[in-house]
């Protein structure tokens, strides 16, 4: 019975939700910026708890269940902090061996493989001038030289210099990527830099309300937002708009680096729900071998 | 089970009391990384690791068969006729037995449906390249005497053990042909119905390859099923065991299944297109 | 006519223009191009097609697309292969060997040196792992007639290095005990 509800909460309440954020994005934002703050009424679901247990028959069985995680939800209603509901994280995400190694290749990987060096210097034959030879070849109690723009002369051209374009592309190997991922999401829970909340409605598009909010949770200062959806609500996209350490992102743009760019990651219930899934069919995938080998460039 | 997952729980307990990992106080691992610069002068100047003269400073290693200029051995002789067109031959990477009953124990292979290749490079564990002039594959004879299932199977080579094997246990085998276009069909079918081109009709084995699979000794696919079901029996008395019969079996209609020689998927035709978006099939009308 | 047939057969003209066959056959997407193919005809050009939605064939092609994860083993009478599922969760030994995400014990072979140097090494081993090591050191000196064996902990990875290839003896007790 309770187990019902239980799920009857999670399939139906949250969609709810959901379906009331894009209606209220379909609308125009400049016209719909004062009615929106009245408007936002709290739902007629936000009554119930909002408990989301981890089902490990339908999702990939852990290796162990007991080191599974729960997090509250938190309302983003209200400047003042507020647990609507309990969330179970599944292990394998949110509670794997940090891996502070990969996570640090993470890094590097995505510094460089779209760095392109332009560092640039001019060989010998590029230098202007030089075809001359400078002075005979003898008779003047001088080194012989063929040419005043040769490596040795000031102002002459630099051997073994840096050439430009120069790619410092690479490619991270597949699952190093996906440990990456679940071994910074495990860092972030574990460190207390991690909040999920229930959606990224917020009453007001003002600044202000935002930068309460986070200082009356201990965010921060940067935090980073993300959504299931890539089109977010005109309110928290206009709140952020102003501020520069605020962030918003689409949990498919997910990655290592902007995770620990920010001091505080925060996931709403459908990113969460999307990255776990997402996730655990990579780290269960039946054509796996075919994600390893080189990395072509033409590769599909 | 509290204890378990004790190493990654202890870290990240660890990191509980730790400052918070960010992107200034990564580092990688200790001795990781190569330095690419050597030393110079005083401070690792001297012989920079390689040691005093010789083949650990050139890296002078010569080329593979190399006799420091004698004839080497390999252009010795004029002529191998062993190894003439090597590189045209027809290749089939072995499957042995233990290795099917492992994929049918592990849930990887459905044996309630015929077996062939698509159905073992499904499986996500084996490859076929048939760029690389891999036509198929051999069922070896390895873990022959655990081998339990009762399936119909379809490969490109069998030994005589192999086929008394597979038919000890009720089963079927056949050896049949594909020309490489429609291996790569079967290599990784999913990916050939995207590109959206109606299904090719099979090839005719080549002309060295039309004795092994004329041949009823060979279950082959181009002989006479009369012959083969004699055979069957002539192998079942050489081998000393009773052969099931298959016509009593409650599998008989997947045991039976065959594919047409010109057909390269089970039930479909060639001429259909597949349309795996809209899950539709695209026949030509009959006139 | 025969003596020039002959004579064709066996100039290296006739060798190119078979490895030139052979090549398009193997790979005929290697020299086909949009050039090469036909230009779009008139609609009545082609043959009448029907759609079918919901064929009776289509059990043939999903038959055919493989599985997006790795499947979850059945539970059988007998697995003759030798394979066996894990059934110990480690509550009572202390210390569990998780199983590979292809359902397999997790043990293996790393060969160094040109094989010269032959280690076997046990992954996935959570809780106590100084006892695990401490039995599997018993089984292998077991196995050698009671001679000294090497072995290696690394507790954060969960793995135990051991000197010498035994693979198959630590792989066969493991399943034994149910991991």
């Amino acid at each position: 019975m309770l187990k019902n509800i239980l799920n009857k909460s999670r399939q139906v309440l949250y969609p709810v939700a959901r379906t009331f954020t894009r209606s209220s994005n379909n609308h125009n934002a400049a016209t719909e910026a004062v009615p929106s703050a009245t408007e936002a009424a709290p739902p007629a679901t936000k009554s119930t708890p909002l408990i989301l247990p981890q089902d490990y028959a339908v999702n990939y069985s852990p290796v162990s269940r007991s080191t599974a995680r729960q997090a509250w939800i938190e309302n983003t209603d209200a400047v003042a902090e507020r647990k609507v509901g309990l969330i179970e994280l599944h292990p394998d995400v949110f509670a794997a061996q940090p891996r502070v190694d990969i996570i640090q290749e993470n890094v590097e990987w995505q510094r460089k493989y779209r760095y392109v060096s332009m560092a640039h210097t001019k060989t010998r034959a590029e230098v202007r001038g030089g075809g001359r030879k400078p002075w005979p070849q003898k008779g003047m109690g001088r080194a012989r030289h063929g040419s005043i723009r040769t490596p040795l002369f000031k102002g002459g051209g630099v051997v073994h210099g840096p050439r430009s374009p120069t790619t410092h592309f690479y490619m991270l190997p597949f699952y190093k990527r996906v440990l990456g991922l679940t071994s910074t999401l495990s860092v972030k829970l574990a460190q207390d830099d991690l909040h999920i909340v229930e959606g990224v409605d917020i009453p007001t598009g003002d600044a202000q309300f935002l930068k309460d909010l986070i200082a009356e949770r201990n965010w921060g200062p940067s935090v980073l937002i993300v959504d299931e959806d890539h089109m977010f609500p005109a309110n928290i996209s206009q709140a952020t708009d102003s501020l520069g350490y605020v962030n918003l992102m689409p949990s498919f743009g997910l990655n290592v680096y902007s995770m620990l760019k920010h001091d505080t990651l925060v996931l709403t219930v459908a990113a969460v729900k999307h990255l776990e899934q997402r996730l655990l069919y990579q780290l269960h995938r039946n054509d796996a071998a075919s994600k390893g080998g080189k990395f072509k460039l033409d590769q599909v | 089970m509290a204890h378990l997952r004790e190493t990654s729980d202890k870290a990240l307990k660890l990191l509980r009391t730790l400052p918070r990992v960010q992107i200034g106080n990564l580092r990688p691992n200790p001795n990781s990384k190569q330095n690419d610069k050597r030393g110079r002068a005083q401070h690792g100047g001297d012989k920079h690791g390689a040691g005093n003269k010789g083949s650990g400073q050139r890296q002078n290693f010569m080329r593979l068969g190399y006799e420091t200029g004698n004839q080497p051995f390999y252009m010795r002789f004029p002529y191998e006729p062993y190894y003439k067109g090597h590189h045209m031959k027809r290749q089939y990477p072995p499957i042995s037995l233990l290795q099917l009953q492992v994929l049918i124990d592990t849930n990887r292979i459905d044996t309630s449906q015929p077996i062939d290749i698509s159905t073992l490079c499904n499986s996500g564990l084996l490859k076929l390249k048939p760029a690389e002039l891999e036509y198929g594959f051999q069922l070896t004879d390895d873990g022959l005497d655990n081998f339990k299932a009762k399936i119909n199977i379809e490969v490109q080579h069998a030994s005589e053990a192999v086929i008394a094997a597979v038919e000890k246990n009720g089963g079927v085998i056949r050896t049949s042909y594909y020309d490489p276009r429609s291996l790569h069909m079967l290599a990784n079918p999913q990916k050939w119905f995207q590109k959206g081109v109606p299904i090719p009709s099979r090839m005719l084995p080549p002309q060295d390859a039309v004795d092994y699979y004329t041949n009823p000794k060979n279950r082959g696919y181009l002989a006479n099923p009369e012959e083969i079901s004699k055979e069957r029996l002539v192998l079942a008395q050489k081998y000393g065991y009773e052969l099931p019969k298959i016509e009593n079996d409650s599998a008989y209609e997947m045991l039976t299944t065959t594919k047409d020689p010109r057909q390269i998927f089970y039930g479909l035709e060639p001429g259909w297109l597949i349309n795996i978006v809209d899950k539709t099939i695209i026949k030509r009308k009959l006139e | 006519m025969a003596a020039s047939t002959k004579l064709m057969l066996s100039t290296g003209l006739y060798q190119k223009l078979s490895q030139f066959t052979r090549k398009l056959h193997s790979q005929p997407a290697l020299l086909s191009s949009f050039r090469s193919s036909r230009e779009v005809q008139e609609l009545d050009q082609y043959p009448d097609v029907e759609v079918v939605a919901n064929p009776p064939e289509w059990r043939f092609v999903e038959r055919l697309l493989p599985p997006a994860t790795v499947p979850q083993p059945e539970m059988k009478q007998e697995y003759p292969s030798g394979w066996r599922p894990q059934k110990e969760d480690g509550s009572k030994s202390g210390y569990y060997v998780a199983r590979t995400k292809n359902h397999m014990v997790p043990v293996y072979l790393h060969t160094r040196f040109r094989g010269q140097r032959r280690i076997t090494v046990v992954r996935r081993v959570q809780g106590d792992i100084w006892s695990l090591e401490k039995d599997l050191r018993a089984v292998v000196e077991q196995s050698r007639n009671g001679k000294l064996c090497a072995t290696r902990v690394n507790e954060l990875s969960g793995q135990i290095h051991i000197h010498g290839d035994h693979v198959d003896i630590l792989r066969d007790y493991l399943k034994e005990k149910g991991f």
